[in-house]
């Protein structure tokens, strides 16, 4: 295994010491238009601010339907908006919900593929492929078709191919969807392993109720980002931060008791199968 | 929930969920339209001598072609999408109770009501086009829309037996433009041959109607037998399809 | 870029071939509509307009010939279409990892021009069975042209227009344009028809087939529009997959 991927780099910040945020979003707007008089438009994000530090991970939660992914799409680049900016500074790894995949590929032609879109040589694409199938454990899988493989390792190939590249920012949209218990907590040692090298992660989840996990909690609520740090006591300060509102919705939830139910009614077990 | 309930909820959902896309709409209107102009300008391009085998004037016969052509070929395709779109959540609303005959059902009302938007709009601008006017409108109404069930019906039957959309669509384009040139009356074929190309007998039933201003009686029963054995087909592997779960 | 470009070209080749009903259908429909045209068809002389001269050709050999290049247009414009509407999805995901719009683009449509071989292939085949062109290389590279320029149109088409719609079009166009409007039989054409996408591919294949001498002009120009298309197709994919 190269020095580059799965190595012990305690402490070790790889280059990354430039720039304190890796991803910042200030007053980011976002309507889904339509050219038709009669259909109505949709106002997804108002004014949204978010930033994602170096080596800092950032949970995003919302209802259904509140724009979390739309948002994650206007971080990653690959969505427009109409208002406010977006800042990157480095490489962005973006894991979207759906797997946007080649389906008649198999798992190690999409890495080849993918590694050569991020300009990385064949020794390297092999690394970081050995490593990932290896801590995701889908190894046994690499020569099977993409439309062939379940839902849950489809997953691991989507999320894989978004941190092949060692990026500075993940932007990962409910990543572990469908993935096994085992699976589960080697994506949050993984993501562990990725803070400690300096990398900035932003995850897209429902199960907050593992808030130990995140150094920062943003709720998307009618268009707009909450921020709550998340304390050494664990709980969820509801004073006002960024955007000057409070967000007391997300500390209640937080403070009632360790109850593991969003506002949205999603199970917290959703997409994890013990 | 009787039968007629479930095919009427059925029949909605499948329709609403087609007419929401704004551009499928417009194409589905300007299309037929484009198509009887298209074929008539282009058909009147030819000498009227020798070349084909028309009965009657190479434009009106164009124009009439390219109406039937529409009908079917918009259907066939839409009947297609239909299928291929609807398989897995089909199989699922089995489970939920819904029959298959109730689905196939819903599946052919469906067909049936797009084909008269299609006709509908294929006969106006035949009656809009025609310098000699259309004798018998209802009738070739009739004829457009039978051309449609046909291959809405067929579009159904090759989207259940073939469910990819790139290769379904290739074989029902390819259907729909051999069995256009068969219907078309401008190659001196065998009629023992084109008796069997679907859409031949909706294509005289048109001509008929346009041209002599009369139901072409003797092509209605094999017109309706067309339908009624694609029928037929459409619900025997569509049944299969659904109750081995959707997924071929 | 090469090497990129080389990767996304032997990857969607391995895609190509993991569809053998696709392959299958490229070389039996073409087979069938040019079979059964020369079946169809009489054997008598019509009189047709071939590069402004009046000439004489047999029906089925009119017939062989013709129905190569309406084949083939519509084939490949229908794959055209699906090929870069299955790959959407993931091609923003590539373009986002440092693919740009322009390999993505000559990529899609190098498969484009397998699948346009393939069929135009299997056309050949059936039609040099029927009838012997004058200079088969020029008949075949005009096909081939013929093809490519449809399935170009095939990706602009399915880059800004979603799949039904796409297929509506694509099942309309190929045939009002090649079989109708550039008909060398039709007597009365109208000039703008020259401005069509199957003009100058289906006027060298014609020429290639019942003329001597070799049409370059027309190979020349069906080059240049395909050339066209493709900077068109480069553009207005740039244009809807936008990366930051």
């Amino acid at each position: 295994m190269s020095a580059r991927y799965g190595a012990d780099i305690e402490g070790e910040a790889n280059g990354r010491e430039e720039a304190e945020s890796v991803v910042t979003a200030s007053g980011v707007a976002k309507t889904y238009d339509s050219v038709l008089p009669f259909r109505r438009s949709v106002d997804v994000l108002e004014n949204a601010t978010l930033e994602v530090d170096r080596g800092e991970v950032v949970g995003i939660m919302g209802e259904n339907g509140s724009g979390k992914s739309t948002l994650m799409q206007i971080l990653a680049g690959v969505l427009d908006h109409d208002d406010g900016d977006v800042d990157r500074a480095g490489t962005v790894g973006w894991c979207p919900q759906e797997p946007r995949l080649y389906d008649r590929l198999t798992v190690d032609e999409t890495f080849r593929l993918f590694g050569r879109a991020y300009g990385m040589d064949d020794d390297e694409i092999a690394d970081a492929r050995d490593w990932l199938v290896d801590v995701l454990d889908f190894e046994r899988f690499r020569d099977r078709r993409v439309d062939r493989l379940s839902g849950g390792n489809r997953r691991k190939l989507t999320l894989s191919v978004s941190l092949m590249h060692d990026p500075d920012v993940l932007l990962l949209d409910e990543p572990y969807t469908g993935f096994d218990w085992e699976t589960f907590l080697a994506f949050w040692d993984l993501t562990a392993e990725l803070r400690e090298r300096g990398v900035g992660v932003a995850v897209i989840s429902h199960i907050i109720s593992e808030r130990d996990r995140f150094d920062v909690i943003y709720e998307l609520h009618e268009g707009h980002l909450h921020r709550q740090e998340v304390g050494e006591d664990e709980t969820v300060d509801s004073d006002p931060t960024a955007d000057g509102a409070s967000c007391e919705r997300t500390a209640a939830f937080f403070d009632r008791g360790g109850s593991a139910a969003t506002d949205g009614g999603d199970a917290p077990e959703q997409g994890v199968s013990r | 929930m009787n039968a007629s309930r479930r095919i009427t909820t059925g029949v909605r959902a499948s329709t609403v969920s087609f007419f929401r896309e704004p551009l499928n709409v417009a194409l589905l209107l300007a299309l037929p339209a484009l198509s009887v102009q298209i074929y008539g300008v282009s058909l009147a391009q030819f000498p009227d001598v020798g070349l084909f085998d028309a009965a009657g004037s190479l434009e009106t016969t164009g124009r009439i072609t390219g109406a039937v052509f529409a009908t079917g070929a918009l259907a066939g395709v839409l009947g297609l999408f239909q299928m291929i779109s609807a398989r897995n959540a089909d199989h699922r609303l089995s489970l939920c109770g819904f029959r298959p005959v109730e689905l196939v059902g819903s599946r052919f009302v469906t067909v049936l009501a797009v084909s008269l938007v299609i006709s509908a709009v294929s006969t106006g601008t035949l009656v809009a086009l025609l310098s000699t006017g259309v004798g018998a409108p209802l009738a070739a109404l009739a004829g457009l829309t039978l051309a449609g069930l046909i291959y809405g019906l067929l579009g159904l039957v090759v989207g259940t037996a073939l469910p990819r959309e790139l290769e379904g669509s290739l074989v029902l384009v390819m259907l729909a433009d051999m069995d256009n040139v068969f219907a078309s009356g401008l190659f001196d074929i065998d009629e023992s041959i084109t008796q069997f190309a679907p859409l031949s007998h909706p294509h005289e039933i048109v001509r008929q109607a346009v041209v002599d201003g009369t139901l072409a009686t003797g092509h209605v029963l094999p017109a309706l037998a067309h339908v009624f054995a694609f029928a037929l087909l459409g619900v025997g592997v569509y049944a299969t399809t659904i109750a081995n779960g959707g997924d071929a | 870029m090469q090497r990129r470009v080389t990767t996304v070209l032997s990857m969607g080749a391995r895609e190509f071939s993991r569809t053998p009903l696709l392959l299958a259908l490229l070389v039996f429909l073409p087979v069938y509509i040019i079979g059964v045209f020369v079946w169809l068809v009489s054997d008598t002389a019509v009189p047709a307009t071939i590069d402004g001269v009046r000439v004489s050709v047999s029906m089925s050999a009119f017939a062989a010939a013709f129905m190569t290049p309406v084949a083939v247009a519509i084939l490949s414009g229908i794959v055209g279409l699906f090929l870069v509407q299955s790959s959407r999805a993931a091609d923003d995901r590539l373009r986002l990892a440092g693919y740009r719009a322009s390999e993505l683009v000559v990529a899609r449509v190098g498969l484009l021009a397998v699948g346009t071989v393939v069929a135009a292939t299997a056309s050949l085949a059936v039609a040099l069975f029927a009838f012997s062109p004058e200079t088969v290389a020029a008949f075949a590279l005009a096909t081939v042209l013929c093809g490519l320029t449809y399935g170009v149109l095939g990706v602009i088409v399915g880059t800004v227009l979603d799949r039904l719609a796409g297929v509506y079009v694509m099942l309309f166009a190929p045939m009002v344009d090649v079989l109708m409007f550039q008909n060398p039989l039709a007597t009365d054409s109208p000039a703008w028809t020259a401005a069509l996408p199957g003009h100058f591919a289906t006027d060298a294949l014609v020429g290639a087939a019942f003329t001597a001498g070799v049409p370059l002009d027309d190979l020349a120009a069906a080059s240049g529009y395909l050339l066209v298309l493709l900077g068109v197709s480069v553009l207005t994919f740039y244009r809807t997959t936008a990366v930051e």
